[in-house]
């Protein structure tokens, strides 16, 4: 089941990574953690994942974000997620990974969120 | 309702057999009464412990397959996965959600259909190697 990513570099500094498709285990679990690690080592340490147009996510993908997520932290920037749908909300809920990502209700409260920080 | 004709499958231990698999539950789940959220998240339910047993029960061994079978008893939809592994007990399946877990890549799959179905049995001692059953309550109409 693929993914599909855009980027897009803000004027701010932050960088979104809006995702669409369904996020299952898979080689593009890997691609993801990958260029997030490229940005990482480039030091853009403030990124937004737009989940608005993700509809169905597995276990492995949540473990893909929770590791992207600690990477940043580890690094020092910050990584949030924005415009999780009910569906996926549940899921992260059930799994008790909402207490560990920074989730927004939208993409503008994310960026707004890393901007302040900034 | 009057019970549906139960479907078996015999599945690749590669991950892509997962998504035809799920597919077909959630058809089943439809024809069985489920509403599409419950449908979503029974095929959810579904596809984790499908991964569960290529990934860690069969090890992707091309030469061991995955049984998949989905019936409906009086009450229940029952969805059965068997696999050629050692299987695992359900106590010694570590939380995800205790704090000292929530950073973990994974271990969430079993959580999560735990959370989603009604009842989840592990069989390790099987013939046919572990036998993992799950059933949810039919929708009353």
């Amino acid at each position: 089941m693929p993914f599909d990513v855009v980027r897009t570099a803000l004027d701010s500094g932050v960088m979104v990574l809006a995702l669409s498709g369904s996020m299952t285990m898979g080689s593009q679990l890997l691609e993801l953690e990958g260029a997030i690690q490229e940005l990482i080592k480039k030091n853009q340490n403030r990124i937004v994942v737009d989940m608005s147009k993700i509809s169905y996510l597995d276990s492995s993908a949540i473990g893909a974000l929770v590791a992207c997520h600690s990477n940043m932290k580890n690094s020092g920037g910050q990584l949030r997620l924005a415009g999780v749908n009910a569906r996926v909300s549940t899921v992260f809920k059930m799994t008790g990974v909402d207490k560990v990502l920074s989730i927004d209700q939208t993409r503008d409260d994310s960026v707004s969120a890393l901007s302040a920080g900034a | 309702m009057n019970s549906l004709p139960a479907f078996s499958s015999t599945l690749d231990s590669v991950v892509e057999s997962a998504d035809g698999a799920e597919e077909s539950v959630r058809r089943f789940a439809h024809d069985a009464g489920f509403e599409e959220s419950d449908q979503y998240f029974i095929g959810l339910a579904t596809r984790e412990i499908l991964i569960n047993a290529i990934q860690h029960g069969n090890r992707f061994d091309p030469n061991k397959k995955v049984g998949l079978s989905v019936s409906t008893s009086h009450n229940d939809l029952i969805i059965e996965v068997t696999d050629h592994g050692e299987g695992f007990q359900l106590e010694s399946v570590p939380d995800p959600r205790l704090p000292e877990n929530l950073g973990r890549r994974s271990g969430r799959g079993v959580t999560m259909a735990l959370a989603i179905m009604d009842e989840f049995s592990v069989d390790r001692n099987s013939p046919g190697g572990t036998h993992v059953r799950m059933a949810k309550r039919l929708p009353v109409i």
